[in-house]
């Protein structure tokens, strides 16, 4: 047996986290878990394509949306990517203050763009775009609100990892789980990215 | 060690330095204003042609997307069966959805 399989062996006797991949089954379940999140967005995108002229004679989206505001929360949740990644960083290298600042400005900076979604959907309301009064307006409600549940749950995990921190739980040596949480909260980020370009800057033809 | 089967072997490459990371914050925001500027077409009016319009939109949201995928969530530095297992599902739901769309006439319409 050679030295470099006799020290693999020993190894994969006593690592627990050994994997035939090298890499954590932690994080390729989380990319695995985003790429079927892949189908789930396609569906609802598609559903909305299909739909969005369909206003049985009242009013559709596309008619109410307001692309600065909503460019304006496109920019937030695109710079929490950035402070997400800073996260990441300073907890890899171990400077927790930083990382937990780091942490708290991405959770916040999500509530902002949640915040302008709830201003959103409130405005088009009044309006006169209820969830039910087209299939346009189900179809954009669902798509939009199914994307806000997820930053939703991104500002859950992020406030959690902030509170470990804080209890002085959160180590460089768990950064991984900060890695975790920051690929979750920047697919959300791309999936906006698409759906502000498809349904919002995409003039009906 | 072996290089297959720890995990704290997986990172092929040195991340970003956090100056790095904000750079392409900066390259994202700029691609992010382009894309603004084109619902205004009185500031460039070439965007009233719809196909130059679609165009501009599709390479600047995939640009967008590659960076962050590559950059922020690492794909670059990454093991390429990460990439692999992602891509997978992206072409399986791009090929998907498109057919479905084909089938309800949705580019015809």
């Amino acid at each position: 047996m050679s030295t470099a399989t006799a020290t693999a062996d020993t190894h994969h006797d006593h690592d627990p986290h050994a994997t035939n991949t090298g890499i954590s089954n932690n994080k390729l379940a989380m990319w695995l878990f985003l790429s079927t999140e892949c189908l789930l967005f396609g569906a609802l995108i598609s559903t909305y394509l299909l739909y969005k002229t369909r206003g049985n004679g009242g009013v559709l989206p596309t008619d109410i949306f307001d692309i600065p505001f909503t460019s304006v929360s496109s920019f937030v949740l695109l710079m929490s990517s950035l402070t997400m990644v800073l996260a990441l960083s300073a907890v890899g290298r171990g400077d927790m203050d930083r990382g937990k600042a780091w942490l708290l400005v991405t959770a916040m900076l999500g509530g902002v763009f949640i915040g302008g979604q709830v201003y959103e959907f409130t405005s088009f309301y009044r309006e006169g775009l209820g969830y039910t009064s087209n299939p346009a307006a189900s179809a954009f409600y669902t798509l939009t609100g199914f994307h806000g549940v997820h930053v939703s749950l991104g500002i859950l995990m992020l406030m959690s990892l902030w509170v470990s921190a804080q209890q002085g739980k959160l180590t460089p040596n768990n950064a991984e789980t900060v890695e975790i949480v920051g690929l979750y909260w920047h697919f959300v980020d791309i999936v906006w990215i698409f759906i502000f370009t498809v349904i919002y800057l995409i003039p009906p033809a | 060690m072996s290089e297959t089967t720890t995990v704290t072997e997986t990172h092929d490459d040195h991340h970003p330095s956090d100056w790095e990371y904000v750079k392409i914050a900066g390259i994202l925001a700029v691609l992010t204003t382009i894309e603004v500027l084109t619902y205004f077409e009185s500031v460039f009016t070439f965007f009233e042609t719809r196909w130059i319009l679609l165009t501009t939109l599709f390479v600047l949201m995939i640009v967008k997307f590659w960076l962050v995928a590559r950059m922020f969530m690492h794909l670059k530095q990454d093991k390429p069966i990460l990439s692999q297992s992602f891509a997978a599902g992206l072409a399986l739901a791009t090929g998907v959805y498109i057919v479905a769309l084909l089938a309800f006439n949705f580019f015809s319409a």
